[in-house]
């Protein structure tokens, strides 16, 4: 063995990693936590496993050299990747570092952004992006140094559409985003804002308010805006708690559509009865109840992982677990517009079952439909087209499905419960109503002519609406084998943890004949 | 004393006022009905304190987020 090693350039490697730790130096570590922000290097550590970050390209970064040809100084490249675990489970992560020219795609290297999307995809690992920047041309400024223009295109974007086909992305907006950063954001299956700190936008403040409108970065583009827009799926208080939101939703769903997600040990008996569910909803038609709870009931205590709760109200949408097998839950939320599809509530449903199918989770549905939201509003909104693409996605799903009546189901939208062409692995409660229109607004219509000729328009109503609530009893569909069958609400979680059991060797892996789009 | 704006979490038309001007609420107390799709949907105040005002008038439709009533919350 040689004498002679490569101590020297060991050493050498060493000092660069050193470097490039400092990030931006000490002055612009300081103004990132003096704004309440983490660094990159400390939300990496936070999220990962104790020392599970394993870095790549971690000395890529602009290097100066002196007269002698010895290093002189470096910055970091503002973009870090590399591989790590969450509970256990591999998976990559990338991050913005704001203290390098504010995370500008100029100081970024492109290509680590493309080989992390890249990495993520072949090695078939979910992928956790920490955004922390503002876009991708970084300054006109640059147009300077450069000396010539480009026409645009995003980097990586081909591995980043394809990962949404094939690996869980999770998206955290730690910062001011805009362009590029805006639109890996939204290019995820799970994207989240922290309140205070994180703000999404085309273009920012001072572009808008040069057009006229003195706004906030908040205003313009913070957490409450964007949950509420639905173009990010919920806020955080904190960062701590986005990075923790992160981790519990890839606890639901694979390593990739290669693979089927695991089975977790439960302690919360799938014989449980909740006998208060017999009397969860109202007997008057025209009173409400709390879905959410009645969901908390059914499914494995403390698994419910609402997605998206402040846009599209109408929809719920959720992770849960049935007996320890992960689900994907649809339900009706009673408390906004009746629990009528809207045209944003029906996007949420569209893109909720598209992450069902991509990722093979079986589809749970509590159903309370009055129909497609009325109304001028809702015409404008264009709530026929988006409900006609939420019906599309459904009966293009293959992914086991089980259906609960919990009420009303009337019209279109409640035809979207299930494809019906499918074996109707369904259920209704006693509460069940349904029909193509409801009474309470058909009578009008359908009675019109008789209702303007009597003398009492009231009575006769009431006449009217007594003959047609005989005719009404679910039992009625039943005998005519209509509904499958009507259960008592407190035997809903037995039933559907069987069908959790029935559904999970039914889950095929592989790429989904659609997938997921932003 | 702080001023709690409390919005319409869903589109609809202002069937009753159960908590007006004057009036002493606690959190989860319903403070306004709304009808839609020929459902009634009760407003929870999500905090205790005194109603300062009314913003809607019964019988007027109001859209998601609009504003119904402040509350001073102690």
């Amino acid at each position: 063995m040689s004498e002679e090693t490569w101590d020297p350039e060991i050493a050498a490697l060493r000092e660069r990693q050193r470097l490039a730790r400092e990030l931006g130096g000490p002055d612009k570590v300081r103004i990132q936590k003096s704004k309440g922000k983490l660094t990159v290097r400390e939300r990496i550590e936070q999220l990962l496993d104790p020392s599970s970050f394993r870095e790549l390209g971690s000395i890529a970064g602009a290097a100066n050299y002196g007269p002698d040809g010895e290093l002189s100084g470096f910055t970091p490249s503002n973009f870090l990747f590399g591989r790590g675990r969450i509970d256990g489970r591999q998976v990559t992560v990338a991050g913005d570092d704001f203290t390098v020219r504010g995370g500008a795609a100029d100081a970024t290297i492109h290509e680590k952004q493309v080989q992390a999307e890249q990495m993520a995809n072949e090695l078939r690992l979910p992928i956790v992006r920490l955004l922390d920047g503002t876009g991708g041309g970084g300054s006109v400024k640059t147009l300077e140094s450069s000396g010539f223009t480009y026409v645009p295109a995003c980097p990586g974007w081909n591995w980043v559409v394809a990962n949404l086909g094939a690996v869980p992305v999770v998206s955290l907006g730690l910062g001011p985003v805009a362009g590029l950063g805006a639109a890996r954001l939204v290019s995820s299956h799970y994207a989240v804002l922290v309140k205070g700190i994180g703000q999404m936008f085309a273009a920012g403040p001072a572009l808008v308010s040069a057009v006229g409108r003195e706004v906030t970065k908040d205003e313009l583009g913070g957490a409450e805006v964007h949950a509420k827009s639905g173009a990010v799926d919920d806020l955080a208080e904190d960062e701590q708690g986005a990075l923790a939101l992160a981790g519990r939703f890839l606890s639901y769903l694979p390593s990739s559509v290669d693979s089927l997600a695991e089975r977790t040990p439960c302690s919360d008996p799938a014989g449980r009865c909740e006998r208060w569910l017999d009397g969860a909803v109202p007997r008057d038609r025209r009173m409400t109840y709390k879905m959410r709870r009645i969901l908390e009931g059914v499914v494995d205590q403390g698994s419910l992982f609402e997605i998206g709760r402040r846009w599209g109200g109408s929809v719920i949408t959720a992770l849960a677990r049935l007996d320890g097998w992960p689900v994907a839950v649809i339900a009706s939320d009673v408390m906004v517009c009746a629990g009528a599809w809207t045209a944003e509530a029906s996007q949420k449903l569209t893109r909720f079952v598209e992450l069902a199918e991509t990722f093979h989770l079986p589809v749970v549905n509590f159903v309370d439909i009055p129909g497609l939201m009325i109304g001028v509003d809702a015409e404008k909104a264009g709530t026929l087209r988006h409900g006609g693409r939420a019906l599309a996605s459904v009966y293009q799903a293959t992914v086991p499905w089980c259906t609960v009546i919990v009420r009303k189901a009337f019209g279109v939208a409640a035809s979207g419960m299930s494809d019906h062409t499918r074996f109707r692995y369904r259920y209704a409660w006693p509460s069940g109503d349904w029909g193509s229109l409801p009474i309470e607004g058909g009578i009008e219509v359908a009675y019109k002519a008789q209702l303007e000729a009597a003398e009492d328009r009231d009575a006769l109503r009431r006449e009217i609406t007594e003959r047609l609530n005989r005719v009404r009893s679910p039992f009625r569909s039943a005998e005519k084998f209509l509904v499958e069958e009507i259960i008592a609400p407190h035997e809903t979680r037995p039933l559907l943890c069987e069908f959790a059991h029935l559904a999970a060797p039914l889950r095929r892996t592989g790429r989904s004949g659609f997938t997921f789009r932003p | 004393m702080a001023h709690y704006s409390l919005r319409a979490a869903t589109p609809g038309m202002l069937l009753t006022i159960e908590a007006g001007p004057g009036a002493v609420v606690s959190a989860g107390d319903v403070v306004a009905r709304l009808e839609i799709m020929k459902t009634e949907i009760p407003v929870e105040s999500p905090v205790a304190g005194r109603v300062v005002h009314v913003h809607v008038e019964v019988g007027a439709t109001v859209a998601d987020g609009d504003l119904l009533l402040t509350i001073d919350s102690r």
